[in-house]
């Protein structure tokens, strides 16, 4: 029954896990870059929901909101104004200047919130449960693990089933041609940094609902995100779930077998994936 | 209908164009000639935006010279690029859709295009980067058309193609010809097709026109010779 | 005439603990460490256009390396501190098998995942003393007064010497090949460039001195913990310096240096601010001038000369 339990829980955090990938997925799919401030996206919109219930006093769902709304403006702005201006064939310069933007968002946090240890109150929801056949499951997470499926079933919904989804498929494959259709590559980027920003904020949020997060919590949260696409495989938004789950299961089995390890076990899995299968558990092969 | 004044293309510090002149009335076709590296290519992609470029472009009236690309196709440019460039993760159907993103009217939908090439109704819905490049040329061509645009750029359209299907795509061409009021620019390296499919021709070299005229009773060899270069002024 | 001058400054440099106070003494050797800690990163980076994010690990790795010779080996702590550099060589060498699969962005972050690799097995490790840290056995063998001169003097040996080292190699028809490597691979092999030498090179050499580094860094600490020898802040700081002063310039890890401590002694009394500002500093410099400090100075000089040649 340990082993179901272990399977369930690594399942269930997989969907968090999953959720911090795809918004880096999506970035990394459409724009061809990684944004190295991910991570303080993430743990950045958890410090926006923890200052509005804090210092406003707005309840949890309106603070999560805002945050939400506010972390859009920010990518999308962010892609906009900076990122937009250093993109082209070398991915390197994009590359600097997020990791420019992730420490000055880190430490900007570190200044207005202090380097403690801060949590998102749900109250009783953080720890009831219940069991199926003797395997304990608790609600949050599961709800967690809802909350990501939903979120990767319409953004599959939105990419096959609609004409913009179309689009952005068309400027990720080739952002040249995309604006001899008349579309705006900029804007379609801005978008895309904007709904990331969102995914990021959300999962953070999240994250600080389930546990503790301190300003430089985010640096992890990038090795994780970065950790479920490369596992997962690009070119494959299923493929974050898929390697969300599978390191969400990796994370809890190491801590039930070795439990000073932390994420030593996704460390390693990655390094193994990336030698011997670098298009990813289910990516196939970029077409460049 | 098009009036290019003194265009001149770079990429980076590399000057690829000369002060082109170009006039083209409605409903006219021309074909640019020239070796690779001539700056046909490069022509054509300053027309829609793609390279950087200097000079006046006109197209029905208007000066669109000074508009991203992305603002040109609303204006009517459409490009069947070099190596048909599918969209890879799209259908052959979404590929079609695609180019009519700009909502242009005009007499070419989904349908007429289909009637054009009837074999892409079988194709609808595979990807269409696993269709072979005669069926993805004329997604391709297909896909400028859906924009209903005012300018059509076909580059090199036969380029890899068997003769047969080549021919095919020609033939194709010659119908769009005779529709409406729309100027079509053809790249092409064979003079003897390019000539049979337009009104006036353009030959380049080295970034410089060379010879251009009438294709009506034009003189192959003179187009050849001034194709390689040879016995003109560079 | 200007190797001449440069002498001159390396000289006076070198009399430096023979005139200046404990606390000069300890700012100019953090600047020479960051300097070397530069140049070193430049190399592969602004050179050869491997970008690595995981450099940390190799100070913190040189830092250990020291500790653990120092005490296991029972090697005079001077002695060790070279050998510090062959251990984070020898794992750079290791690791490439791997890490050379990778490009651009995958090899940056997979470079830090490596990084974090090490930093949790020497955590977990009693030996090394696990996540409380050790002290420096090797403290035993230099009188206390000389340690700083010795740490001072060490550092500026491995600034100077990883700065003629890349001068040296850049300079050298080995030098054109990493460059012509990173311009277009394709073309570089084609006439007969080893991408896989060169590459292996430049980053086994910058392993070594990063190592070098850090063993400097910790042999003047006394105490090595595994949160502060495998703090992501060394990347950071590393990182900032070089694209400020200007990433593949020789000039480049002094100018981005001078800017560092300017900034980090000019906000002392204002916490983190001096990061916040580092940070804008390397996104403005993305943004305006890519090329960071030393191009800025290109233009003046250029600018000059051309006024000259106006004349």
């Amino acid at each position: 029954m340990m082993t179901i339990e272990v399977l369930i829980s690594g399942l269930l955090l997989g969907g968090l896990y999953a959720l911090f990938g795809l918004g880096l997925s999506l970035i990394f799919g459409v724009m061809k870059i990684a944004n190295i401030a991910h991570g303080e996206f993430a743990i950045g919109g958890a410090f926006f929901a923890i200052a509005a219930g804090t210092f406003l006093g707005v309840p949890l769902w309106l603070a999560v909101a805002m945050a939400l709304i506010l972390s859009f403006a920010i990518g999308y702005g962010m892609q906009i104004l900076l990122i937009n201006r250093v993109l082209g064939d070398d991915p390197m310069p994009a590359l600097l200047m997020t990791f420019g933007l992730s420490i000055i968002i880190q430490n900007m946090l570190v200044e207005l919130f202090g380097a403690d240890n801060r949590s998102l109150d749900i109250g009783p929801l953080a720890t009831i449960g219940f069991k199926i056949y003797d395997i304990a499951i608790g609600v949050f997470p599961l709800l967690m693990f809802g909350v990501a499926i939903a979120l990767f079933a319409t953004l599959h919904w939105f990419l096959r089933h609609t004409r913009a989804g179309r689009n952005v498929r068309a400027t990720s494959d080739d952002p040249a041609m995309v604006c001899i259709m008349g579309l705006d590559r900029t804007r379609i980027f801005a978008l895309f940094m904007g709904v990331s920003a969102v995914l990021a904020a959300l999962a953070g949020i999240m994250l600080a609902m389930r546990g503790s997060i301190t300003p430089f919590s985010g640096a992890e949260r990038l090795l994780i995100a970065f950790e479920v696409i490369v596992i997962g495989g690009l070119g494959s938004i299923w493929g974050s779930l898929l390697g969300g789950l599978v390191l969400g299961v990796v994370h809890i089995l190491a801590l039930r077998i070795d439990p000073s390890s932390g994420p030593l076990y996704g460390h390693l899995l990655l390094l193994a994936i990336l030698l011997a299968r670098p298009e990813g558990l289910a990516g196939r092969m970029e077409h460049r | 209908m098009l009036e290019v004044s003194k265009l001149s293309a770079f990429y980076g510090d590399f000057q690829a164009l000369f002060e082109i002149d170009i006039s083209i009335q409605a409903g006219e076709t021309l074909a640019l000639i020239g070796a690779n590296g001539a700056g046909k290519t490069s022509l054509l992609h300053a027309l829609c935006g793609l390279t950087a470029a200097k000079g006046s472009i006109t197209l029905a009236g208007r000066e669109i010279s000074n508009l991203p690309a992305f603002q040109r196709a609303a204006h009517g440019v459409a490009l069947s690029p070099e190596g048909r460039r599918m969209f890879a993760s799209l259908s052959v159907r979404e590929n079609l859709e695609i180019g009519a993103n700009t909502g242009r009217k005009g007499p070419w939908s989904r349908e007429s295009v289909i009637k054009l090439f009837p074999i892409l109704e079988e194709f609808a819905e595979r990807p269409a980067r696993l269709l072979s490049g005669g069926q993805q040329q004329m997604v391709a061509i297909g896909r400028a058309l859906m924009a209903n645009p005012s300018l059509l750029l076909l580059d090199e359209v036969s380029l890899g193609l068997a003769p047969v299907v080549a021919e095919e795509v020609m033939t194709a061409l010659g119908q769009i010809r005779t529709k409406n009021e729309m100027v079509t620019i053809l790249v092409e390296q064979d003079i003897r097709r390019a000539v049979a499919a337009s009104d006036r021709f353009l030959c380049l070299l080295e970034g410089r026109e060379v010879l251009s005229g009438v294709c009506s009773g034009a003189d192959l060899n003179m187009i050849g010779r001034a194709y390689f270069g040879e016995g003109t002024a560079a | 005439m200007m190797r001449v001058l440069l002498l001159a400054v390396v000289v006076l440099l070198a009399a430096l603990p023979f005139i200046a106070d404990r606390g000069t003494m300890f700012l100019a050797m953090e600047i020479l460490v960051i300097v070397a800690l530069s140049q070193a990163w430049n190399l592969p980076a602004g050179y050869g256009g491997l970008l690595s994010l995981g450099h940390h690990g190799f100070v913190g790795l040189g830092g250990y390396a020291l500790y653990a010779i120092s005490r296991d080996l029972g090697m005079h702590v001077l002695a060790a501190i070279p050998l510090s550099g062959v251990v984070t060589g020898l794992l750079a060498l290791a690791i490439t098998p791997v890490l050379f699969r990778l490009r651009a962005v995958y090899f940056a972050v997979g470079m830090w995942v490596v990084a974090e690799i090490i930093r949790i097995l020497v955590m977990r490790s009693d030996w090394l003393g696990g996540a409380s840290g050790m002290p420096l056995s090797g403290a035993r063998d230099i009188p206390r007064a000389w340690m700083l001169p010795c740490a001072y003097w060490l550092a500026l040996a491995n600034a100077v010497g990883i700065t003629v080292l890349v001068w040296g190699l850049i300079g050298s028809t080995f030098g054109l090949r990493l460059k012509a490597l990173r311009d277009n691979e394709v073309a570089a092999r084609s006439i007969g460039v080893t991408p896989h030498k060169v590459r292996l090179i430049v980053f086994v050499v910058s392993a070594v001195f990063t190592g070098i580094a850090g063993a400097v860094t910790y042999f003047s600490a006394l105490f090595i913990t595994p949160l502060g020898a495998f703090d992501i802040g060394w990347v950071v700081t590393i990182v900032f310096v070089t694209v400020i002063g200007g990433m593949g310039r020789l000039s480049g890890p002094f100018l981005g240096a001078a800017f560092y401590f300017l900034l980090r002694e000019g906000l002392a009394d204002y916490g983190n601010w001096y990061l916040i500002a580092l940070g804008s500093a390397a996104v403005g410099v993305m943004f305006f001038l890519p090329g960071g400090v030393a191009s800025l100075l290109d233009h003046i000089s250029f600018s000059k000369n051309q006024k000259k040649e106006q004349l």
